[in-house]
């Protein structure tokens, strides 16, 4: 075989180096076959195929697809175009879980996302995706936000289809921050999540695709969210 | 640490309240938050916390390098420890601060002492995720302006600052530029910086000696 008379002829040096690249080699073919597993990464660790992936799913429309991309453009100092992409996806949302925590982090903040077409756009959303309400009761009690206004808060919390305990505590917690006080019927309508939330501990969900708080829901929240209530009515 | 962390996979840690199951951090506290991960699914992570040192570990366990750096940092005496991915605007892909103040809460290791984040850029815009979380916490919170660097075998502060990336395509290489240090900037109660500094409160006010110093101590 020429190959085995080559590799006896052949000097150490050169036996090293092609050692050297195959191994390099098998190193690159690893990590590519590696970076097809999405499951395993996220805006922060986002490499090879999948990101290849995601841009294609990004340029193709999908919402979920455009916020991932975005945050990992603005990850690499690509913050521009990064921004880009998050207002193509807030501006693309049609469902409640594509309506990203960005929107309202981002409010007032980053050009494109004044309050007022954030605002307009989750309302969209919730018309037609009940479960958006939990992101306008999130709008309207985040305090950086121009459009913070506690009257519609309230107005949101009879429409809310999910526990929203976190929610909630920060409605109480600014509400007593602006001294406003809890009117009877917003009061009842917190009773009334606190009992959807108490199923909820009793028997935890699963991961669905719809709007939910960042942490799930426990029975010492419940207890809180309780006695603060018990306090209002005193 | 054996071989077999890096090369094998390790079994999922169960995504429910109570304490980590597997790997290094077996033993310790943890907290669930939902997220959007690259597959375009809502999934469920964790959030590390070590009670004794005062650490919140928002890095993941399948990250293993970072997450095992995360567990063997020392913490901040007198500071909560936050350890996690960041943007000058988010924490963990968290841009609301509320949330992110929730999760501190919850923790349980918080009581109004002063916060440290040690994740890239976090303190890089005056008015970014650090700020905030000041104002929210009505704390002094610590930030990096740049990447940080953090290895999971350790090794002298050289290795473990802020520093920027490397320049041009050499930014992908996984080693800092050390003619280019990041600072340490502080914000008041008030969310208004009020420091910037060449070390962190991590490094124990102990001087830099030997030719770093020069690099650190050099005017940008």
């Amino acid at each position: 075989m020429k190959i085995f008379r080559w590799w006896r002829k052949s000097s150490l040096a050169t036996k090293l180096l092609l050692a050297l690249f195959l191994l390099a080699g098998a190193w690159t073919a690893w990590w590519w076959a590696d970076s097809a597993h999405c499951d395993r990464q996220d805006e922060f660790t986002l490499r090879g195929i999948c990101l290849i992936q995601i841009r294609n799913s990004a340029e193709q429309g999908q919402v979920p697809a455009q916020w991932i991309y975005g945050n990992y453009l603005e990850g690499e100092d690509r913050k521009q175009e990064g921004n880009g992409w998050q207002l193509r996806a807030m501006h693309g949302a049609r469902k409640g879980v594509e309506l990203h925590d960005n929107m309202i982090g981002y409010c007032d903040r980053i050009p494109g996302f004044e309050a007022r077409t954030v605002e307009a756009i989750v309302q969209r959303v919730a018309a037609d995706s009940p479960d958006a309400h939990l992101r306008l009761l999130q709008l309207y009690t985040y305090q950086r936000c121009s459009a913070f206004d506690l009257d519609k808060a309230a107005a949101q919390i009879p429409l809310l289809t999910q526990c929203a305990h976190l929610s909630l505590e920060q409605y109480l917690r600014v509400a007593q921050e602006a001294g406003r006080p809890v009117d009877p019927a917003t009061r009842q309508a917190i009773r009334a999540n606190l009992a959807l939330c108490a199923r909820e501990v009793a028997d935890p969900p699963p991961i669905a695709n719809t709007v939910q708080e960042f942490m799930p829901v426990r029975q010492s929240d419940l207890d809180a969210l309780s006695r603060q209530l018990e306090a209002l009515d005193r | 640490m054996s071989l077999a962390y890096w090369f094998q996979e390790q079994p999922a840690e169960p995504v429910e309240e109570g304490c980590i199951r597997h790997g290094p951090g077996e033993g310790l506290p943890k907290l669930i938050f939902q997220s959007l991960d690259a597959s375009r699914a809502v999934v469920k992570k964790i959030a590390t916390v070590d009670r004794v040192r005062r650490k919140i570990i928002l890095i993941q366990p399948s990250d293993k390098a970072l997450y095992l750096s995360g567990l063997r940092e020392r913490g901040v005496p007198g500071y909560v420890y936050i350890f996690a991915h960041a943007r000058s605007n988010s924490l963990q892909g968290v841009t609301r601060q509320d949330i992110i103040v929730d999760l501190i809460r919850r923790s349980g290791i918080w009581h109004g002492q002063p916060i440290m984040i040690d994740a890239c850029n976090a303190g890089a815009e005056p008015e970014g995720i650090a700020s905030s979380l000041a104002l929210a916490l009505r704390t002094f919170v610590t930030a990096p302006t740049t990447t940080t660097w953090n290895y999971a075998m350790g090794g002298s502060a050289i290795g473990q600052g802020a520093f920027e990336k490397l320049p041009g395509v050499l930014a992908g290489l996984p080693f800092p530029d050390l003619f280019r240090p990041g600072r340490w900037r502080t914000w008041g109660p008030d969310g208004k910086p009020i420091a910037s500094t060449r070390t962190s409160p991590r490094d124990g006010g102990e001087l830099v000696k030997g030719p770093l110093a020069d690099v650190l101590m050099k005017k940008p």
